[in-house]
């Protein structure tokens, strides 16, 4: 996944217009509840596995997607 | 120095499992203790905080009401110092403490309100009287005494739960007759006398304020800073928060000295404290002490400044001295919307989207669902919004929070226990009020 289509999923879940791939997911409303969803669905979408603790250190679009890419490595 | 930290966690604290993951990341090693009976849900936040915590750092479970079973939850994780952001677990996270060797001097009675009371009293600190309540009949007792209002609240309460607001002797007499008919348990409520204010701590804000203390072994000079409120929801209910202090410094100094002497006369030395405060003709009083940051403090500090509050309070928690220096490049608030106090259900709701899109609003944490269920009772948690509002100065904030407020008071709908629809524009009125206020008091100011 590239980091606009996890910027479009990260505004999807939180329902926020525009997010950009440089915003924090936590910053615009994001809960640990909601990061949860969001590994499932980037596992889902991708097949890459997250884990909780890589949305909470890695949080906005642009830091994800350099962790995906990386596991795909 | 601890290495290895348990937190005691649960759905309400004031740092959540992923707050203090990313805190604590290079700090000491993080494990998770929660609750074996709430985890037990199969719905709602407490199953889903297992998850989380699961997720982000070991995390063992144990029966909070058996310390001796925490106690083993505890070595098992191989911690050498236990901390929670709970305020309701601060007591059995100071006795850990104390089986561990960890406790740094720590003294405070946690779970005791009326404890911390006396203990002011008898330091100086205080002039509130209060009463633990055994009997209906005390009420119009210690009304007499005190006079009217006066407040009555749980020893071990929090976020406002359960706190009545007693403004005359037939809301004296009609919280009487709920315990005879057995609607409300007297036991372990106290009676406190109401703090009269000097008015607004700063324009357009509630009547008080609060302190966030950061020790690592006692008094820190640079260890504190002040968090103002905005006006309070009827009966006692927190709206949210403000940030930074307007407050001069010679202003904010004899407050964050005040709070400093609190913690002093309730045996605090290591951790990071809560400290709420209301200016009186009296001097500064206290409202009451807590053992953990305030809820939703370090979110606003993270939009205010980027800096991590959860880190200074675990790097306290840890015995290590720190500097507490924020620097803001934004005025923020932090919005509990509450229901009026008829209310018992959302009948109509604002869409999360909608919300995001207003002037002044960088982020939207919660909107309750159309269905919800309300209660004043619930204190500060029975909010059916919360969100976060910037803006460059205060007057510009309070702007936004205006209309933000109309925004949300038009488009949340709600009935009472009857089914009848209620509409309370009263608060509404308050906030406008005291912005029209700012913006007078701001003019004045103005050379001309």
């Amino acid at each position: 996944m590239n980091p606009a289509d996890i910027a479009e999923l990260f505004g999807q879940l939180i329902e926020v217009d525009d997010f950009e791939v440089e915003d924090n997911f936590f910053d615009l409303g994001g809960t640990s509840v909601l990061a949860l969803q969001v590994v499932l669905e980037i596992e889902k979408r991708s097949g890459c596995t997250l884990s909780l603790i890589d949305v909470v250190h890695h949080p906005t679009p642009d830091e994800l997607a350099a962790v995906i890419a990386a596991k795909a490595v | 120095m601890a290495s290895r930290l348990a937190v005691l966690i649960a759905a309400e604290g004031s740092l959540s499992p992923a707050d203090l993951a990313s805190s604590c990341a290079g700090l000491a090693e993080l494990s998770f203790v929660a609750d074996r009976a709430e985890s037990a849900t199969e719905h709602g936040d407490d199953s889903m905080l297992l998850q989380v915590a699961a997720g982000l750092a070991p995390t063992g479970l144990a029966d909070f009401a058996d310390p001796a079973d925490c106690l083993a939850a505890v070595r098992q994780a191989g911690a050498d110092a236990v901390t929670t952001f709970v305020e309701r677990l601060c007591p059995l996270a100071a006795w850990l403490n104390l089986q561990l060797g960890a406790d740094g001097g720590n003294q405070v009675p946690w779970g005791r309100k009326d404890l911390h009371r006396q203990a002011l009293v008898q330091a100086g600190l205080s002039r509130i009287r209060s009463l633990p309540l055994e009997r209906p009949e005390q009420l119009t007792e210690f009304a007499d005494q005190v006079g009217y209002p006066f407040v009555v609240k749980p020893i071990d309460g929090f976020a406002s739960r359960d706190t009545w607001l007693l403004p005359d002797r037939p809301a004296a007499a009609e919280l009487a007759a709920g315990v005879a008919r057995g609607e409300h348990q007297l036991a372990g409520l106290f009676a406190e006398e109401f703090i009269l204010s000097t008015g607004p701590t700063a324009p357009a804000m509630a009547d008080y304020l609060s302190v966030e203390v950061f020790r690592a072994g006692g008094r820190e000079p640079a260890g504190a800073f002040i968090t103002h409120r905005p006006p309070p929801a009827w009966p006692c209910r927190e709206t949210g928060l403000i940030l930074p202090s307007p407050l001069r410094p010679d202003e904010q100094a004899p407050l964050i000295d005040y709070a400093q002497d609190v913690l002093d006369a309730v045996g605090a030395r290591r951790g990071a404290y809560h400290v709420e405060i209301k200016p009186s003709p009296s001097g500064p009083e206290t409202i009451e002490v807590n053992g953990r940051i305030g809820g939703f403090i370090a979110r606003a500090v993270r939009y205010g400044t980027g800096q991590d509050l959860g880190r200074m309070a675990l790097t306290s928690v840890l015995g290590q001295p720190q500097q507490v220096e924020l620097r803001w490049d934004r005025c923020v608030l932090g919005l509990l919307f509450q229901p009026p106090a008829a209310a018992r259900r959302v009948v109509s709701a604002p869409s999360r989207r909608e919300v995001s899109r207003l002037p002044g609003v960088i982020a939207v944490e919660d909107i309750a669902a159309v269905g919800s269920a309300v209660h004043w009772r619930n204190g500060t948690f029975g909010m059916v919004a919360r969100l976060w509002i910037a803006a460059d100065s205060h007057p510009d904030l309070q702007e936004s929070f205006v209309r933000v407020t109309e925004f949300l008071t038009d488009r949340f709908g709600y009935v009472d226990a009857e089914g009848q629809p209620v509409r309370d524009l009263s608060w509404l009125a308050t906030v406008a009020g005291s912005a029209e206020q700012e913006r007078r008091d701001v003019d004045e100011r103005r050379p001309g």
